[in-house]
């Protein structure tokens, strides 16, 4: 097991900056997603920079499903990048800057052990582009062209997305629930059956709330939408607040 | 690439049993929960019985405790999330808090740590296993009967996932808690606000958290 940061800040498609950490993990080892699924711990990641500097939430790339008998877990093998968006100071363009991280996480194969650590990296300020194919892997906003709405029906709740058929066109479409207090989708990871209507097709979610479990934070409808199973394939980061989300009949 | 193929069919197979224990639960919406049979333990409804034996000798019968909070935590000793070094739910003393905290909250109630751990795992029997536990947990200063699950039976009636799993009883048998014995930053202890509200006859707020550790090593059935 590996853990190091990059030379070098990395440039995304969008023009943002990001310090990545790499993850290397041992052949039939593997590591985790935010949620781990079954078993397992959350990899996590916190950077320090220097005065000036501002980081956003560490970006973690499209998990694995790995499943063997009835356990189920979202993450990584070989290698996956941990990528922790940087804005430098206005005006200024510093050659190189420090960077502090820490990072903890748990790896398994039959047996797992946990690991941490302290990293202190002197990073150059000058960007270098961000793979494209890499990028390919980390989640995208949820397109406006996507439709949420809730459904309830018998006590039951779903959350439903609406969109062009041309759109999304990858199948099969999976959805990899993040761990939400209060919160829990009931569908496993799917493959989801996509419902056409005309020249829209929905995709019903359904999802049971326990408000007095979300430890006094409102739960959110947060997870992954997989589009397809190819490298490649499009993902996207649904994350909505359900009284934010209008309701429809079924 | 074959690896690939191969994870995301075994995973098909793998989250698509969740989905069918989703849809039964649904069948039975706007029942009476309690007088069905479940495949795991659940909230609100009666806990899957057990009789196991300890490292000790002695046989431990869950119908024996009635009346009492019954915490069951399932643990391992080579676990780095449970039993094994500084960072583990014991090694950190985090155990020995919870259960001194469990015993302020209610003296009468009992704590006991499951090993479902499969022969042969790490070169060891689930009985050499077990003694494995009683020894990290001595040194832990909280000695608790340790249950010997060497076909993890119960630990599957209870749909235990990960090692710690911690799985709360309550006096009138059915189960109030599931999830982790403490938050991920460690400044709640579920265990600890979970029979204290017990104690006091208040709902278990929250009765279900996010558990994360090894995988329970289940022996095949």
């Amino acid at each position: 097991m590996k853990c190091q940061v990059l030379p070098a800040l990395s440039r995304m498609s969008d023009g943002s900056d990001a310090v990545v950490v790499r993850f290397t993990i041992a052949p039939e080892w593997h590591m985790y997603w935010s949620n781990p699924g079954d078993s397992g711990a959350a990899t996590r990641v916190i950077a320090a920079l220097p005065q000036g500097w501002t980081s956003g939430t560490p970006r973690l790339p499209r998990p694995q499903i790995l499943g063997s008998g009835d356990e189920c877990n979202y993450g990584y093998e070989k290698t996956f990048d941990v990528l922790v968006p940087v804005v430098a100071p206005v005006g200024r363009e510093p050659p190189s800057f420090l960077v502090r991280v820490q990072a903890d996480w748990m790896v398994c194969k039959d047996r797992c052990q946990t690991g941490k650590a302290s990293l202190s990296a002197q990073v150059s300020g000058e960007a270098v582009p961000y793979s494209p194919t890499l990028i390919r892997s980390y989640p995208l906003k949820l397109p406006p062209y996507v439709r949420a709405q809730l459904e309830n029906s018998r006590g039951d709740r779903a959350l439903l997305l609406t969109f062009p058929a041309v759109a999304i066109p990858q199948r099969p479409l999976r959805f990899v629930p993040d761990a939400v207090a209060g919160l829990q989708w009931v569908g496993g990871t799917g493959p989801f059956p996509v419902v056409e209507h005309g020249r829209e097709m929905k995709l019903r979610l359904p999802f049971r709330e326990s408000p007095e479990d979300a430890e006094g934070v409102p739960p959110r409808l947060r997870g992954l939408l997989l589009a397809g199973d190819r490298e490649g394939d499009p993902v996207y980061q649904v994350d909505l607040l359900p009284a934010d989300v209008p309701l429809t009949g079924r | 690439m074959r690896l690939t193929t191969t994870i995301l069919t075994a995973a098909v197979v793998a989250c698509s049993s969740l989905l069918v224990a989703a849809q039964q639960g649904d069948a039975h919406a706007g029942h009476d929960h309690s007088k069905h049979t479940h495949d795991k333990a659940e909230i609100a409804h009666e806990a899957p019985a057990f009789s196991l034996k300890g490292v000790d000798g002695k046989t431990y019968t869950l119908a024996d405790y009635k009346g009492k909070v019954v915490v069951l935590e399932w643990f391992c000793s080579s676990c780095p999330a449970s039993g094994r070094g500084e960072g583990s739910f014991w090694g950190s003393g985090k155990a020995a808090a919870t259960i001194e905290g469990m015993r302020k909250a209610d003296a009468d109630a009992v704590y006991f740590a499951v090993n479902s751990t499969k022969d042969g795992f790490n070169s060891m029997s689930n009985a050499e296993e077990g003694s494995a536990s009683a020894e990290v947990m001595s040194k832990a200063g909280a000695s608790v009967p340790v249950l010997l699950d060497a076909d993890g039976k119960v630990g599957k009636a209870y749909g235990a996932k990960t090692t710690p799993h911690v799985f709360i009883i309550a006096a009138d048998g059915k189960v109030a808690y599931i999830g982790a014995p403490v938050s991920k930053d460690g400044k709640t202890n579920y265990v600890v606000n979970a029979v204290t509200a017990l104690k006091a006859g208040k709902p278990v707020k929250p009765a279900t958290t996010k558990n994360e550790g090894c995988g329970v090593k289940y022996a095949k059935q």
